[in-house]
């Protein structure tokens, strides 16, 4: 049975009772002589009544695994772009420090004046100080992201560490000048 | 009626137990706890809704998968001005939409490598089964049916509405559509399963 075309919004919408009160009295009326539209909204009325009692169908028991899995690997995935970000600015702290430091070599070859020997080693090692702490941060807070994935973060770890070696070895023609300079800065500044 | 899987019932947060708002915030600020909350608490719901909206489970299963890990990915772009079940309910019924095309579109191809005109292909209405000897489980699968088979915009609104029991408001931020467009769009979903199931619908 269909009900009237021009009845059938305002039936629905008093099944779920939004209809106003005006138009709530015309249709009152008109139920009163339509027993199309009487019998419509019963039966609009039982299949809401049916669809609320749907059995609910519930996930599988794997969903939740599956999810964790996924969620898993997209932590993996998001470490990884940080890693190759993090190389070319890690190559770059020794490779700037060594420049600062042999600018330090420099200046002190030059100035034999102890001051200024100790500002100028201070203004060297805040610069190589200030280049590094980028990637301070960046530890830092790829530390503090949620990361539950300990497999993630070790790679991650073991990365910094072998992109450290690494830019070592690349200088080891400088590094006994470098170990030279550097004891020299730690006493400065102690 | 207890065990209604609509995220609207089980919603009075005790003392104990935060809204999912909370919940959303307490994950923005990297509590995975509170993310593994919001899943135990709308896994159903949404496995429901999209089950419904596409007619089965494995399917469903996928993007309601999908939607946790948008949400996961995307936590910072909740805003606390909407409502979060509206928020990770428009997330799922998008993806659902997104399914429903790529399905049709894969249909429509194998349709016309088999011959057919598509206009033909329809599977046939559910066998009308004699009133009296339609069981509770039966019926039921003849109402999912029915449901599924509705036209995607009315569909999603009668599941909505009637089986999840969201509010109109709610509806239209859901969907991105006004509140009117809901109400009649609702209409007509009801009037066309009134007319499909109507030897179920008289008592
Ligand atoms: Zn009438």
């Amino acid at each position: 049975m269909a009900p009237c075309q021009r009845f059938a919004q305002d039936l629905s919408d008093f099944a779920d009772n939004e209809l106003d009160k005006i138009s709530k009295g015309r249709l009152t009326d008109h139920l009163n002589k339509c027993p199309n539209c009487a019998k419509y909204l019963k039966q609009i009325q039982v299949l809401r009544s049916y669809l609320r009692e749907l059995s609910p169908i519930k996930p599988t028991q794997e969903f939740v695994p599956i999810l964790r899995d996924r969620m898993r690997k997209f932590q993996q995935e998001k470490s990884r772009p940080e890693r190759t970000m993090f190389f070319p600015g890690h190559r770059l702290v020794p490779v700037l420090g060594i420049g600062a430091l042999s600018l330090l070599v420099v200046f002190l070859l030059v100035d034999q004046s102890p001051k200024s020997s100790v500002q100028s080693t201070r203004m060297a090692v805040q610069k190589s100080q200030s280049v590094e702490s980028p990637n301070n941060a960046l530890a830092l807070e790829s530390d503090t992201q949620d990361q539950k994935v300990a497999s993630g973060q070790s790679g991650f770890a073991a990365q910094v560490a072998e992109s450290d070696t690494l830019a070592r070895a690349d200088s080891t023609s400088n590094s006994q000048d470098l170990d030279a300079v550097r004891s020299r800065i730690r006493a400065v500044n102690y | 009626m207890l065990d209604k899987t609509s995220p609207m019932t089980d919603k009075k947060p005790s003392p104990k137990s935060p809204t999912d708002e909370e919940l959303i915030l307490y994950f923005q600020e990297g509590d995975v706890y509170a993310f593994e909350q919001i899943v135990h608490r709308y896994k159903e719901p949404l496995v429901n809704f999209i089950y419904h909206f596409l007619g089965d489970r494995s399917n469903a299963e996928d993007v309601v998968q999908e939607t946790f890990i948008r949400v996961y990915k995307n936590k910072h772009l909740y805003r606390n001005i909407a409502k979060f079940s509206t928020w990770i309910y428009t997330i799922a019924s998008n993806l659902a939409k997104t399914e429903l095309r790529r399905r049709r579109r894969r249909r429509i191809l194998s349709i016309s490598q088999m011959g057919f005109d598509d206009k033909d292909y329809d599977l046939p209405d559910h066998v009308k089964t004699p009133e009296g000897i339609v069981d509770g489980e039966m019926k039921e699968s003849i109402i999912r049916e029915a449901i599924e088979k509705l036209p995607a915009k009315f569909k999603e609104v009668v599941i909505l509405r009637d089986v999840q029991e969201f509010s109109y408001e709610e509806i239209s931020e859901i969907l991105d559509i006004p509140i009117g467009t809901v109400k009649s769009r609702v209409n007509r979903g009801r009037q066309r399963l009134q007319k499909k199931l109507q030897y179920l619908l008289d008592k």
